[in-house]
């Protein structure tokens, strides 16, 4: 369908303020390409509307007229799930922003899918209200919602689990334009969990927008306590850094213990590629959260943790004091980027080079050393700084390997090395029994083999039953093609 | 008039330059950002001025820097430099606590800051690497 026939039809639903056509060249291009090598699409139209209602009536035209739907928010995908098909229609949220509810006794805030971090952080301080979220290492402007349906992660997660795990409840426009509620609020004014009913909303999540939009989602807060305290390990050897963070989890002294190894704290200096780590220096960090209703709490909590480094070091782990992050930043403003959350990294996401590309899974916290060593080798033996972002998940019981490069978009080869680097270590993982999580088209066609043949049967009856037209995403998930 | 005395006084802020970026260890990013933060100051300007020309080790658990005062620059490098004018070493809390603000008896004279060579350059260094 041409452009003009697209803006006729879409045009009446929305209003022309929340139409950007190829005609606004700088906005609507913005829409063609994400952070990663993946190649750009054009996109047909986009369109930003603000209620229920018009999504309702988008959804319904473009069923109708065989246009493709593709839902975002930032765009800031790390893998061309936002990107839509060529000529596809996207369906910008971001305008659907609405705070609608904070239930500070249920702690849950009900909210549309175009609230970001920075937004319900700013609402919770300024209505002083004693509650707090995990935040994931995504810039402050993203999506909550987006963030959640994709079971991404954040720093309350080692404790809490993924994000999908912190939903309360989800109203979704279904791809013929039906709404339904999933979760608590299919039948009780209160959107307190996916429980007890069948556990529909599980039906939109990682599904990346195939089977409906998201039009309201509960967010679950968390107890905020009033003593709290970031602190950094310095860790000369990665396999130590992978023992204390199971150890650590298990201790149930943290709100999170998380990993970043050492490029990283290079590249927050401004060194764009670090080349090779000085054979003296630290190879990860561990960054830990501890909280405690006392400072007295709090304190026992830093006196365990104090005498778990020294069994730790008893075993041969050489890692470093503990370092407040307020003791950083007082030695350099810099480390302020990791001292509150949300943050924008900007050596990730705004460098020179401009390209973002990750391999992320989540898998065995027992394999992660061996995953580690091939990732790592990986990495060099393609010439990229080994940076590597870890964590526990859900008390251990899993965990998250998070492979980052940064790039030069501009470069063809460059972009085409990232690819094969990327899947060489989605390979590597896979054999360890690592699950790409926000798992990006071209990784789906690469994993569809391995998967179990009953659940991709599944999958095909659920998608084939909820969107037979595949109208919503149909890059997504590709199983057949 | 002030503004003309003070040209005359400061010497020129020397740059500070770390070698080769991609392979500096932590130890010398931060020191570098530090010095650079530090020779800001037209105090530290007129002190580094007197410190050149010198060349001075700091160990941090197992990393190693030399800083070598030079002409109107600082070049940091990676690893220890044979024959340095004095060295530092110690953990890597302690050399922080010594850039915030701490003092440097009282850890020496505890074991744990060690030092070799020029103690007076290096007390007078101790204003450029605090923050």
């Amino acid at each position: 369908m041409d452009d003009k026939t697209l803006r006729e039809l879409f045009e009446p639903l929305v209003g022309v303020e929340a139409v950007i056509g190829p005609e606004q060249a700088a906005a609507f291009n913005e829409y063609a390409s994400d952070y990663t090598e993946e190649e750009p699409r054009r996109p047909g139209l986009v369109l930003q509307p603000t209620t229920t209602e018009q999504v309702q009536a988008v959804v319904r035209a473009a069923r109708e007229a065989g246009v493709s739907l593709t839902p975002r928010v930032s765009g800031s995908n790390v893998g061309g799930l936002a990107i839509p098909p060529t000529g596809g229609v996207v369906l910008d949220l971001r305008r659907m922003n609405r705070i609608i509810d904070v239930q500070v006794d249920d702690m849950y805030a009900l909210i549309e899918p175009g609230v970001t971090w920075e937004q319900l952080k700013a609402h919770l301080e300024q209505a002083d209200i004693p509650l707090r979220m995990g935040y994931p290492l995504s810039p402050p402007d993203t999506s909550i919602v987006a963030n959640c349906l994709l079971d991404g992660l954040g720093n309350l997660s080692m404790r809490y689990g993924a994000m999908a795990d912190w939903i309360g409840g989800l109203e979704v426009v279904l791809p013929d334009g039906q709404i339904a509620r999933t979760g608590a609020p299919a039948l009780s004014d209160r959107w307190f969990g996916r429980s007890p009913l069948p556990d529909l909303t599980g039906m939109f999540v990682s599904m990346q927008g195939r089977t409906g939009v998201v039009t309201k989602m509960a967010f679950q807060l968390w107890p905020a306590p009033a003593h709290r305290r970031r602190t950094f390990i310095l860790m000369y050897d990665r396999n130590g850094a992978f023992q204390a963070m199971r150890g650590l989890a298990r201790y149930q002294i943290c709100d999170d213990v998380g990993g970043l190894s050492w490029t990283t704290g290079k590249m927050l200096f401004g060194v764009e590629r670090p080349a090779e780590r000085d054979p003296g220096e630290p190879e990860f960090f561990l960054y830990l959260d501890l909280s405690g209703a006392s400072a007295r709490e709090l304190d026992l909590r830093l006196e365990i943790l104090d005498d778990y480094l020294d069994g730790l070091r008893a075993q041969g782990f050489k890692a470093e004091k503990p370092l407040d992050i307020e003791t950083l930043v007082r030695l350099n403003p810099r480390f302020g980027k990791l001292a509150d959350f949300p943050t924008r990294l900007e050596f990730l996401v705004d460098h020179p080079g401009g390209g973002l590309s990750w391999v992320g899974t989540y898998g065995p916290m027992s394999r992660f050393e061996a995953f580690g060593d091939a990732g790592f080798a990986i990495m060099e033996r393609y010439g990229m700084p080994p940076t590597l972002v870890s964590r526990p998940m859900k008390g251990a019981h899993f965990g998250v390997m998070r492979f980052i490069t940064t790039f030069d978009k501009s470069s063809a080869e460059e972009r085409r090395l990232v690819r094969e680097m990327s899947a060489e270590i989605i390979d590597a993982g896979l054999e360890l029994g690592f699950i790409p999580y926000k798992t990006p088209p071209w990784v789906v066609r690469r994993i569809r083999e391995r998967l179990d043949p009953g659940f991709v049967e599944l999958m095909r009856r659920v998608l084939g039953a909820v969107s037979p037209e595949r109208t919503l995403s149909p890059h997504c998930w590709p199983l057949d093609d | 008039m002030d503004a003309e005395r003070a040209l005359v006084k400061s010497p020129p802020r020397p740059d500070v330059v770390i070698d080769d970026p991609p392979r500096m260890n932590l130890l010398g990013l931060i020191l570098g950002d530090i010095m650079q933060r530090g020779l800001e100051r037209p105090e530290n300007q007129r002190r580094f001025a007197g410190l050149v020309p010198a060349s001075v080790v700091v160990r941090a658990g197992e990393m190693a820097v030399t800083l070598r005062f030079e002409e109107q620059r600082l070049v940091v490098q990676r690893g220890a430099a044979e024959r340095p004018r004095a060295q530092v070493a110690g953990a890597l809390d302690e050399l922080m606590a010594l850039s915030l603000g701490g003092g440097m008896v009282g850890p020496w004279l505890a074991g744990r800051l060690k030092t070799r060579g020029s103690l007076l350059l290096l007390l007078r260094l101790r204003p450029l690497l605090q923050v």
